[in-house]
């Protein structure tokens, strides 16, 4: 299992964000999905080091990420897209990726190529050479994937990729993922059920810090059925579940 | 679903010289001190430029600028500039991005201050080597003086570690102009006023507080002890600040916790030493001197081939001082073709050192050239010598004052028909004098009086009485009343 996680549990002050949560991922896209205030970011912010967990065991790529050495390895196969992406205007497209290329510690040989590649796949080649300042949200969406898989990355975490981008964007996107999670772990934090019905090979819905529901898109589909509330099927079985789980 | 298979416990990768070089290549292009030059070029040629070009053309009395004016100018800047570059993880929301990031945020966070830094030193650099461009077209002695600029660049590398620290540690959009704010009370305030009343010694550590003496690098060596604090005291704050950042930033791995720990603790020592070499400083005529640090080679004086231009008298000055001697022969031709040939008459007029010891709360506090030059003449040896001290070196191609010119020529009569070595404390001696310089309005009445009769006789008369009636006069035993 790339990601192994055991009675995970993360505390902000009084409140509980993630409450005893065990998930272990292979590889593929998998999608977590959830309300707003679920946990989903906590959970994904534990997966990529940034945040300490407050109990329980974590285990990313077969290592433990609370020895440096391990952490070390595995931030250099990880890809992280945060919820909200910071970027440095002045900074051209090739020069953001580039730079975060260099932090993940790629080969130097390998990163203009790399960077060229990230920056063709999602779309930007046209801008590569454009201020960062200049670009519209969805744009800068795009950079923000393209530094996340820029190092090939055996774990990729990807928090509201698909935020900002237009519909024949996120289209493209979602062709992007499925060939990713063919050799690596995708996990998508989303709370836009379609991207996890077309892209994803697995999903756990999140509610109040706990998983509520883990399963495929089509088993989420079927907890759906008979229930009024969604346009998509899909939606009636995100739903469902949390409405079962609120009861 | 598959898990991957990866080698447990493979080594971290080396992190080559060529990806600290791009990441430093990205930093240099994207760092705001870029597009500060321009002002930090105006600042320094309307502030420190313009201040040297009015100094006489001597490398170490122009180089004092660098120190006085240039690095507090630029301090300001550096420090705000590192402070911005310090907050950007904060202000721009990448802390999460550069947090997981597998190359530790101590050594990211190092690019960014190189970034900075190496363009600060740039700039100051260009700075430098203009002024020093400009000094090499018009000095005529010596070369130019490296200790400033050493230690100018260790205080710009100090406060851009101090700014970058505030920036990375407290990131807001008002850490910047609050980094420049307190750099310039630490320079002006702390160091200037707080210390230097409290801690004469400690203050000499600012770099504002090291006035080289007028004639350093003339007659004698500078001393370069206190620079050399200088340099120990703020590369010591660079190490221990970017060794703090290495120890808050280290999250748990101890390789970068022990070096960090192990840079603080050399930082630590650094600035320690410096302040201990600081606290035993002392003043002497040519500068500061720390025991510890000094250099006796440096006691002696510089050796040199006087230049002379021939005469009743000949008179001598400094190679450095070569344009001024046909103004000074020309000021002192009317009394050396008076006193020539007298009893007691110097047999040559030679230039000394103007450089006097200062207490060391004076020194400190004195940020003006002019201040540490002083006048004075003394007749010594035999057969005697009169040894001139310039009242104000010279500022080329300007000619020197007449105010100036007029008190060598009464240092010069002070020599000689003042008791033993110059003080006039005698009403006669007081009167020939004035007579002897056309200033007879400066004296209580009866002198003036005596002064205007000498003063109206003719020269030839003058130098009669002078000759029967000198020694009397140097003793103090001619009264007033006995001047024709």
């Amino acid at each position: 299992m790339n990601i192994d996680i055991d009675h995970l549990t993360r505390r902000f002050g009084r409140t509980q964000a993630v409450v005893g949560v065990d998930l272990q991922v292979g590889l593929g896209v998998f999608g977590l999905l959830g309300p707003n205030g679920a946990g989903k970011t906590s959970l994904l912010r534990m997966m990529a080091t940034v945040l300490q967990p407050s109990s329980g065991s974590l285990r990313l790529l077969g290592r433990d990420p609370h020895n440096y050495g391990e952490r070390r390895e595995i931030r250099r196969r990880l890809g992280y897209l945060p919820q909200n992406l910071g970027y440095y205007p002045g900074f051209t497209v090739v020069e953001f990726v580039e730079y975060f290329a260099l932090l993940k510690e790629m080969s130097p040989a390998r990163i203009p190529a790399a960077v060229a590649e990230a920056v063709e796949r999602v779309e930007l080649g046209e801008k590569a050479r454009s201020k960062l300042r200049t670009l519209s949200g969805g744009m800068l969406r795009r950079v923000g994937i393209a530094q996340a898989i820029v190092n090939d990355p055996e774990l990729l975490l990807l928090d509201e990729p698909t935020a900002g981008l237009d519909p024949e964007q996120r289209v493209q996107f979602r062709a992007v993922l499925r060939e990713l999670g063919e050799r690596s772990t995708v996990v998508v934090s989303t709370h836009l059920v379609e991207d996890v019905g077309a892209a994803c090979t697995e999903v756990a819905l999140i509610d109040r810090g706990n998983i509520a529901f883990r399963g495929t898109p089509d088993e989420l589909t079927e907890r759906g059925a008979g229930y009024g509330l969604g346009d998509s099927p899909l939606e009636r079985g995100y739903s469902a579940v949390l409405a079962g789980g609120r009861a | 679903m598959t898990s991957v298979t990866l080698p447990l416990g493979s080594k971290p990768q080396r992190i080559r010289p060529m990806r600290r070089a791009r990441l430093l290549r990205l930093e240099l292009r994207h760092s705001i001190m870029i597009l500060l030059l321009p002002l930090l070029g105006a600042l320094f040629y309307f502030d420190a430029f313009h201040k040297a070009v009015g100094y006489p053309p001597f490398w170490f009395v122009r180089s004092s600028v660098i120190l006085h004016e240039l690095v507090p100018d630029v301090s300001l800047f550096a420090a705000g500039v590192a402070a911005w570059t310090g907050s950007r993880e904060g202000r721009r929301e990448t802390v999460d991005l550069v947090t997981m990031a597998a190359r530790p945020r101590w050594a990211t966070a190092l690019a960014s201050f190189a970034g900075t830094t190496i363009w600060t030193l740039a700039a100051f650099l260009g700075c430098v080597a203009v002024l020093y461009g400009f000094t090499a077209t018009q000095a005529s002695w010596g070369g130019p003086p490296w200790w400033p600029v050493a230690a100018g660049a260790a205080v710009l590398c100090a406060f851009c570690a101090l700014g970058f620290a505030a920036g990375l540690l407290l990131p807001s959009r008002f850490t910047a102009p609050l980094a420049a704010l307190v750099t310039f009370l630490v320079l002006i305030v702390a160091f200037r006023v707080v210390l230097n009343e409290s801690h004469p010694s400690f203050a000499l550590l600012s770099p504002m507080n090291s006035v080289p003496p007028g004639d350093a690098g003339v007659f004698f060596h500078y001393f370069p002890d206190l620079y050399i604090v200088q340099i120990m005291f703020f590369a010591g704050i660079v190490v221990v600040v970017l060794g703090g950042l290495g120890l808050v930033t280290a999250s748990g791995s101890r390789i970068v916790s022990r070096t960090a720990a192990v840079v603080t603790a050399l930082g630590l020592a650094a600035v320690g030493t410096g302040m201990g070499l600081a606290g035993t400083a002392r003043v002497e005529a040519n500068g500061v001197v720390s025991p510890a640090v000094h250099d006796a080679a440096s006691d002696w004086p510089i050796t040199y081939t006087p230049v002379c231009q021939q005469g009743a008298i000949p008179v001598c000055v400094h190679p450095a001082f070569r344009a001024y001697l046909p103004d000074l022969v020309a000021a002192l031709n009317p009394l050396i073709n008076q006193f020539a040939g007298l009893p007691g008459a110097p047999v040559r007029v030679e230039q000394s050192s103007s450089s006097t010891t200062l207490e060391l709360s004076v020194a400190v506090s004195s940020t003006e050239i002019g201040t540490l030059v002083g006048a004075s003449a003394s007749l010594t040896g035999n057969p005697p010598v009169l040894r001139l001290a310039l009242t104000e070196v010279p500022s080329q191609p300007e000619p020197p004052s007449s105010q100036s010119l007029g008190v060598e020529q009464g240092a010069f009569v002070d020599a000689f028909i003042g008791p033993a070595g110059g003080t006039l404390g005698d009403p006669a001696q007081a009167a020939i004098e004035a007579a002897l310089l056309h200033n007879a309005g400066s004296l209580p009445s009866p002198a003036a009086q005596a002064a205007n009769r000498f003063a109206g006789l003719a020269p030839s008369v003058q130098r009669a009485w002078l000759a029967t009636h000198l020694r009397a006069l140097r003793s103090g035993h001619i009264a007033l009343a006995r001047i024709p």
